[in-house]
């Protein structure tokens, strides 16, 4: 496929972003208002268990990031947050980025933003463990460097947003996609368990491939304790479909869908109540078996306990995971799940915070343990462990997960 | 149609509208009776009456402010004398006839810069919370039934650092003298961590300068001592300096303010659907 410049993935882009950054800061007074913060720091990702003669236990890389800006006369606002891997092992999880670029601009009530966004819509706790997209529809997942799919990759966008005390309207215009960096054969991380090679180029439903527009909006409403949005999703969806070329290729395939969806966040005493779901219309194409149209759901509680005097919280919480992709060629193993487990916080001075959970299939044998621990040191530095274990017995699609045991952890020095 | 049955409701609703409807603005002397009738209630005898008056001339010498800004240095000292310092800005906006709202964002450790929390105080309920996490780019809602949890993992509890709405307690009379009212005041909301508080109040600006905090037991927990004070436009008293001791864990808490600014804070940065922008720009 021809390389095209301002594709968000090409080094061009990225020097034309810090060009631009620098032009602006050239035309303000003082460097040191730009710097807000940042971190250097170790990533390492190891798998106890052997699952392909191909491939490795793990990786460990160098990771930095920064997050500059500067906001003119009340009016103007910029960011811009670069980031960079340097893997030890694997060429393909170097990666420098552009998560954010935008420049902002406030009239009134009404907010506009072009660049290289990020935005959240999740409100769920599942999506923060396992790489399962319901309401974050609009940016892709950087599986290369975090197989959990947390880390984000930024899009280039048009954003116009009013602003109302209880409501808020949001509409943004995609012109680009970004694909997803898939991951080398010889790396964990990657999607085919090393059965396949995966082609790094994607091929798309549309002629217009990754220049086709996308657009999204969102409405939000906050009433007393309640937060209710509704949004819709209309271009590629960030999920390929993993087509084979021949026995030893894998080609991804990207397609149009239509997502329409609602997120809640509420509380209720000591109850906070959190939900996602959405309903995925594919655009119909003669060339390619497509999945038609499927919804999911995430959605659960979360109790926190009452204790006088005591420094730490404790709470407990159980969401429920449906997808109605249950049996046929695209159906997902996410599809009657729960997801629960408690969260502790010490409320200490470090700010340590102990989250484990456990996901079960409702059908199947199949668990997923899951441990987080993060911790400050001292005023500067941070440590960050996830452990993961899973139980599968007999569910046919996590099977492939069965030897994919993970010990992560993230050493953090804060600029 | 059921005309009774609607008449019913609609007299009913504006029957419960009413108080709202009433009043719209900042309490005075005049204005402030339909806001005291069940606290009036609950102060029978002539320390309590005493107790309460003393108060409500704290609470309306207060009114008018508008919004403040102010950067919070906050200094948590364990018992062995090991120092570590967070620096939150903290912005509160005035609401009219409904508590206040604040708006706090961590300027320091810098692994949590830009972490924001945003609370619209209830009278007797539980707050309502959000919390902006700068690393996910998320707002989350967040529980805050649990009021006598720490603040920060500092000695303050969430029910310390919440402005001071004054149906929030019930007020008494228990000593006097030269220089101060010592007033007993009552916790009337759910999960206090606290029995009662016993607070000097300056006869000269009808500040509370000193509180001791008993648990739940009856037993002294803390003591909170404010200093430095300042006035602003002639009328608003705040210290600048807080003084939390923790008489159990000897663990203490100091808050050093910078001057405040009034009437500087916009409006807008007080909405959960404002609060990425908020923390994200500090202006």
């Amino acid at each position: 496929m021809e390389s095209h410049v301002l594709n968000v993935n090409r080094p061009a882009y990225w020097l034309l972003l810090c060009c631009c950054f620098a032009f602006f800061c050239s035309h303000t007074t003082n460097a040191n208002d730009f710097f807000q913060k940042g971190y250097i720091g170790i990533d390492s990702h190891y798998y106890p268990k052997s699952n392909n003669e191909l491939q490795e236990y793990g990786n460990s890389s160098f990771v930095m990031q920064a997050e500059l800006s500067h906001a003119w006369n009340n009016s103007f606002f910029m960011k811009l947050t670069p980031f960079a891997r340097l893997d030890a092992e694997y060429d393909d999880r170097n990666s420098t980025q552009i998560k954010e670029f935008e420049l902002e601009y406030l009239n009134g009530r009404n907010l506009f933003h072009i660049g290289q966004r990020l935005l959240s819509w999740s409100t769920v706790e599942t999506v923060n463990v396992l790489p399962i997209t319901v309401a974050d529809v609009v940016n892709q997942r950087d599986i290369q460097g975090d197989p959990d799919g947390q880390e984000k990759l930024g899009r280039p966008m048009l954003s116009y947003t009013i602003l109302g005390e209880t409501t808020q309207l949001e509409l943004h215009y995609m012109p680009f996609f970004v694909e997803r960096l898939q991951p080398l054969i010889q790396s964990r991380e990657h999607f085919a368990g090393g059965n396949f090679s995966i082609i790094e180029d994607g091929i798309y439903t549309d002629e217009d491939e990754e220049t086709k527009a996308s657009y999204a909006a969102k409405f939000e409403w906050v009433v007393g304790a309640n937060n209710l949005a509704l949004f819709h999703y209309s271009g590629y969806r960030n999920e390929p479909l993993y087509t084979p070329i021949d026995n030893e290729n894998l080609q991804q395939l990207y397609f149009s869908t239509n997502t329409s969806g609602i997120t809640l966040q509420s509380s209720i005493s000591s109850w906070l109540i959190k939900l996602e779901a959405a309903y995925n219309d594919t655009e119909e194409n003669n060339d390619y078996v497509l999945p038609h149209e499927y919804s999911s759901f995430i959605g659960g509680v979360e109790y926190t306990l009452i204790r006088p005097n005591k420094h730490a919280d404790l709470g407990f919480f159980v969401e429920y995971v449906y997808d109605s992709r249950d049996s046929g060629p695209f159906r997902t193993p996410f599809e009657d799940d729960l997801f629960y487990g408690f969260r502790w916080a010490s409320n200490n001075h470090d700010d340590a915070t102990l989250l484990g959970g456990v996901l079960s299939d409702l059908d199947d044998h199949a668990n997923i343990f899951h441990l987080n621990y993060k911790q400050r040191i001292g005023n500067d530095f941070g440590i960050d462990i996830t452990a993961r274990f899973y139980d599968i017995k007999d569910d046919t699609l996590m099977i492939v997960y069965e030897n994919e045991h993970l010990l992560n952890l993230t050493f953090s020095y804060y600029l | 149609m059921n005309f009774a049955g609607l008449t019913k409701f609609l007299s009913s609703v504006s029957f419960l509208s009413l108080p709202l409807l009433a009043f719209s603005g900042n309490y005075t002397h005049s204005n402030i009776d339909l806001y005291l009738d069940e606290l009036n209630k609950l102060h029978t005898n002539q320390d309590q009456k005493e107790g309460l008056r003393i108060y409500t001339e704290q609470y309306l010498m207060d009114e008018g402010w508008h919004s403040m800004e102010t950067i919070m240095e906050m200094e948590l000292i364990d018992a062995k004398g090991n120092r570590s310092t967070r620096e939150v800005v903290k912005k509160t906006i005035e609401e009219d006839s409904s508590p206040d709202k604040t708006l706090g964002i961590f300027l320091s450790p810098r692994g949590i810069k830009g972490t924001a929390m945003l609370t619209f105080e209830q009278s007797l309920g539980a707050d309502n919370q959000w919390l902006y996490m700068p690393a996910i780019k998320r707002v989350k809602k967040i529980n805050a039934q649990n009021k006598s949890g720490s603040f920060v993992g500092s000695e303050f509890s969430w029910e310390d650092i919440s402005t001071t709405e004054l149906t929030k307690y019930t007020y008494k009379l228990i000593s006097d003298n030269k220089s101060h009212w010592v007033v007993q005041r009552t916790p009337l909301y759910d999960y206090s961590g606290y029995s009662r508080h016993v607070t000097w109040v300056d006869k000269t600006n009808y500040q509370t300068d000193k509180i001791e905090f008993y648990d739940k037991k009856g037993d002294l927990l803390k003591t909170l001592t404010l200093t430095d004070w300042r006035l602003y436009e002639n009328r608003f008293w705040r210290p600048k300096h807080f003084d939390m001791v923790n008489h159990q864990n000897n663990k203490r808490t100091i808050l050093k303010l910078s001057e405040y600014k009034l009437r500087n804070v916009d409006a807008s940065s007080f909405t959960s659907l404002n609060l990425r922008r908020s923390a994200s720009n500090i202006r």
